[in-house]
């Protein structure tokens, strides 16, 4: 092959590329059947293997952290006493919230079923190029997984399902720089909502809707039920609170509960339209954001 | 080197890097295994196997953790590309060329990342990302330093930088 007719190639395969990522931009509601059965075939490989590898991780991780413990037995001292605090003034509210329960019950109120429906995975593949935060699950199509589906683990909230496969499915992280997550704070009176978006080094950055509203570092947020998320997910804790004069914006920084790095289980809570329509109503809230 | 070979590699290096090597990250970067074999056998097998190993990976890349399809595929095809112009007129018998290669095409493989993004979805703040790329394009270097010497003997029967061979 000439060098012109080299190039020529390199031209017409690099715009079709093109085409393709335009195409194939904000995920597809349905893959190609080829992607899926091809998933359907490496996922048990990769399978094992990521589970090989967080075996080995789990052996070795007392041994590398181990000038860390002093610091982290403060840490968890701290916490422990902060937690403390919280066990008091949670029992309050449990019984609260039994009363509650009875006068739910007394007037036959529905719950939304999403939540008996969750389904749970394994990750089996990490992103390689740094760029990404995204992540691939054994539990696809097959197991009632749709597009937008949240996911969660035992620590908070994870992401939300970007492509479906049949038995695969694609995550990206709320820690992604595209992510958005509609937040308020986890407190009883005061409670202020906003919006939360990912960067790319595991840290979330958040903007309050009320430029006077009162947030404290060491606070935690949980999902507002605005957006894609369904109510009431921890999200994270708050490490910085910063004001923005030039826009008249409370920022805030948000360290995420999840620890991004060491995810191996996940559940994933199917799309329902209910968050479908919540969804616009967020979008909604951030066009008006931006106007302002 | 049959293609069959060359596509096997790319599926296994894609399925390790995204598995097993996860857990060999520093400074939260990993090596980019696609780079490294693709300059290795672009430089030592050629042209056109890379561009075979770099669809095949790429590829999979894009479908399992790809935002979108085509990109990595797009950005590796350009490095390939860019490589093979510039191995015409490097000397591929010493330990500098490879690792020349591997740091120019992971400087553009972030590059080409950085407009992809740009055009398509938002401004990333690269200041977050220095350490990282700093951080890959050290590992990809060192690594692609013993599977390019290793590849070389194993390919000319005698040690990469040995002159009197």
């Amino acid at each position: 092959m000439n060098e012109r007719l080299k190039k020529l190639t390199i031209f017409i395969a690099g715009f079709t590329l093109v085409i393709l990522m335009i195409l194939s931009f904000g995920g597809r509601e349905r893959i190609t059947f080829i992607e899926s059965k091809l998933g359907s075939v490496l996922t048990p490989i990769q399978k094992v293997l990521t589970q090989f590898g967080n075996f080995i991780d789990n052996q070795t991780e007392p041994i590398i952290n181990v000038l860390n413990y002093k610091d982290l037995n403060e840490t968890l001292s701290e916490e422990n006493e902060y937690l403390k605090e919280q066990v008091v003034s949670l029992t309050m509210t449990q019984k609260e919230l039994a009363e509650l329960k009875q006068l739910k019950s007394a007037l036959k109120y529905v719950d939304t079923e999403s939540t008996n429906r969750i389904v749970t995975g394994n990750v089996i593949g990490k992103d390689i190029g740094n760029w990404y935060n995204m992540f691939t699950i054994d539990v696809g199509a097959d197991h009632g997984i749709t597009k937008n589906s949240t996911v969660i683990n035992g620590k908070g909230l994870v992401g939300q399902i970007y492509e479906v496969g049949e038995k695969w499915s694609k995550v990206i992280s709320i820690v992604d720089h595209k992510s958005s997550v509609g937040f308020e704070m986890m407190r009883v009176n005061n409670d202020y909502v906003g919006t939360l978006n990912g960067t790319t080094n595991y840290e979330l950055i958040g903007e309050l809707f009320d430029p006077k509203a009162e947030v404290f570092v060491d606070e935690y947020i949980v999902t507002s039920g605005l957006g894609l998320y369904p109510k009431g997910i921890l999200i994270g804790q708050i490490y910085e609170v910063l004001d923005d004069r030039d826009q008249l914006l409370k920022r805030i920084k948000v360290k995420p509960s999840v620890d991004f790095r060491k995810i191996d289980k996940v559940m994933v809570i199917p799309f329902t339209r209910e968050l479908k329509q919540n969804h616009s109503e967020l979008f909604n809230y951030d066009m008006k954001l931006e106007q302002n | 080197m049959k293609y069959r070979s060359v596509v096997l590699l790319g599926i296994l290096n894609f399925i390790l890097s995204s598995s097993l090597l996860q857990i060999v990250r520093i400074n939260d970067a990993m090596a980019n295994l696609c780079i490294i074999f693709s300059i290795v056998i672009m430089a030592l097998v050629s042209e056109k196997h890379a561009y075979v190993y770099v669809l095949v990976y790429g590829f999979l890349q894009d479908v399992f953790l790809g935002r979108m399809i085509g990109a990595n595929v797009f950005t590796y095809l350009i490095i390939v590309f860019v490589a093979a112009r510039l191995i015409h007129v490097l000397f591929v018998g010493n330990y500098v060329t490879p690792i020349f290669l591997v740091i120019l095409s992971t400087v553009m493989y972030h590059f080409v990342f950085y407009l992809i993004t740009f055009f398509f979805q938002a401004t990333v703040p690269l200041e977050m990302l220095y350490v990282k790329i700093i951080t890959e394009v050290v590992l990809n270097s060192l690594i692609a330093l013993f599977v390019y010497a290793f590849a070389f003997k194993k390919i000319n029967g005698y040690k990469l930088g040995d002159y009197n061979a």
